[in-house]
């Protein structure tokens, strides 16, 4: 059997060769198109258009490595940020798979876990949108009624509350069980309402708004941590 | 040539489709990788099974979301590049502003002016909206093995505060999409509140019947039904 660093690294340089073969793919996409239908724009007109979504597009990708990576492991976040889709459900659907399991994030067994739910998901998702991208005249009526759309667009504020009380109310992590972790969520919804409320709206900031919670959450934490409200305590076997 | 030839040619449906293929066959391979490692480290299979199947049952409702984006986008690019990048990298939230940014950048008030001006913009458009990837995709490559080590070297380091605060990482994400619900009119709130009641009521009931299963589909139930809910908010709040 393969020690945790062994697997680690087979695991990364699996993840970061199958990465570089998908950048060539999808810049081979448009390459081929364009030569074929002899359409290839100009450079100047390509640079012009990409600029705008890179400078968007790479900080959000810097704090999604930082704040993700660590909750997702290796395996599973190659997958996550390939497959996109990542805050509305690659991410909750691991985090939900770790809680059921009751194991933490950053273990091997969280590793392992996480990595076969976004690969579930993946392929979970890429089945609906191939349905739906084969019957899109059939299902058009269906996407056009009102109740679909009324539902679909409030998916956030549904995904989010369950998420909310699965996560305050359990602190079950492995072998350990950690109470009042609860307490740590108060000081970032705080620095996010003073913030999005009284400065700026934060809606296309998540990205940056988290990474500077991260440090902000686990100072937080410590502090709770040290004054005795939050604490580690050994999991109880069930009788 | 016009910009839905190509658009909904069978040369793109093609690669798309390998593109797509590639990627599956990606999942494929990880997840035979993980099931290995995971029989290695003696999980239970029980708990292997649970995770693929609340996984799967999680995902479904807000794939509909991601659906529901294909059909938004196909009238404006066609069938095969949004069914790609909704596929494959990139996010319902973010797509359709990717194609609108590239548009403007061309000199186009929207999307369906591009698609009246021929085939060009199309190729434009697309190289825009993978490029705007390519500084994620590189920082991807070089600092997710780096980023994962460091998380379990500090978290080991930190002894137990190092449980903790993996713990509350989630806590930053959960506070940046949480709060701002509460500023989004009474439907917003009233899901989420709906979400929170019902998931509550389901764990209670998992637990005071002891159906284990049903502990296992919490999370995904809570968020159809609340899904749901929202509709009667809405014809409420009317």
């Amino acid at each position: 059997m393969e020690n945790r660093e062994q697997y680690f690294n087979r695991i990364n340089r699996f993840g970061r060769i199958s990465f570089i073969i998908f950048f060539v793919l999808i810049f081979t996409i448009p390459t081929v198109v364009c030569a074929v239908y002899d359409i290839f724009p100009g450079l100047a007109t390509v640079l012009k258009a990409t600029m705008g979504l890179f400078l968007i597009l790479t900080p959000i990708a810097i704090s999604e490595i930082v704040s993700f990576v660590p909750l997702l492991g290796s395996g599973a976040s190659y997958l996550t940020f390939e497959t996109g889709n990542v805050s509305n459900i690659k991410l909750p659907c691991a985090m939900n798979a770790l809680k059921l399991a009751g194991v933490q994030p950053a273990s091997e067994e969280g590793e392992v876990l996480s990595t076969i739910s976004v690969a579930v998901s993946s392929i979970v998702t890429t089945s609906i949108i191939l349905i739906t991208a084969l019957l899109l005249a059939p299902l058009a009526p269906v996407f056009s009624n009102p109740a679909v759309r009324t539902a679909t667009a409030n998916v956030l504020p549904a995904l989010f509350g369950a998420l909310l009380v699965s996560f305050l109310a359990a602190g079950d992590a492995g072998s350990v069980v950690v109470k009042g972790q609860w307490k740590a969520i108060i000081l970032p919804a705080l620095v996010v309402a003073v913030v999005h409320y009284l400065i700026f709206p934060i809606k296309g900031w998540e990205g940056v708004i988290i990474l500077v919670l991260l440090p902000i959450t686990i100072l937080g934490a410590r502090f709770l941590y040290k004054k005795g409200q939050i604490t580690v305590v050994p999991k109880v076997p069930k009788a | 040539m016009e910009f839905f030839d190509v658009a909904n040619g069978s040369l793109l449906f093609v690669l798309v489709g390998a593109g797509i293929a590639y990627v599956m066959v990606q999942c494929a391979l990880f997840m035979r990788m993980s099931l290995k490692r995971a029989r290695e480290l003696g999980i239970d299979r029980k708990v292997i099974s649970d995770t693929i199947k609340s996984s799967a049952v999680f995902t479904l409702a807000p794939s509909i979301a991601v659906a529901l984006g294909l059909a938004a986008m196909a009238p404006s690019l066609g069938i095969a590049w949004p069914w790609f990048r909704l596929s494959v990298i990139g996010s319902v939230s973010y797509e359709l502003m990717a194609a609108n940014m590239a548009t403007s950048a061309l000199g186009f008030a929207k999307l369906a002016d591009a698609a009246k001006a021929g085939a060009e913009p199309l190729g434009a458009i697309m190289y825009a909206m993978t490029g705007g990837l390519a500084g994620a995709i590189i920082l991807d490559i070089i600092f997710i093995k780096k980023v994962d080590s460091l998380a379990v070297r500090l978290k080991a380091k930190a002894g137990d505060f190092g449980v903790v605060a993996i713990g509350v990482l989630f806590f930053a994400v959960l506070a940046v999409f949480v709060v701002p619900f509460f500023g989004q009119g009474v439907v917003a709130v009233a899901t989420f509140v709906t979400s929170i009641v019902l998931t509550l009521f389901l764990a209670f009931v998992a637990k005071k019947f002891r159906l284990a299963w049903l502990g296992n589909f919490i999370l995904a139930f809570s968020l159809i039904l609340s899904m749901c809910s929202s509709v009667l908010w809405t014809a409420m709040v009317k």
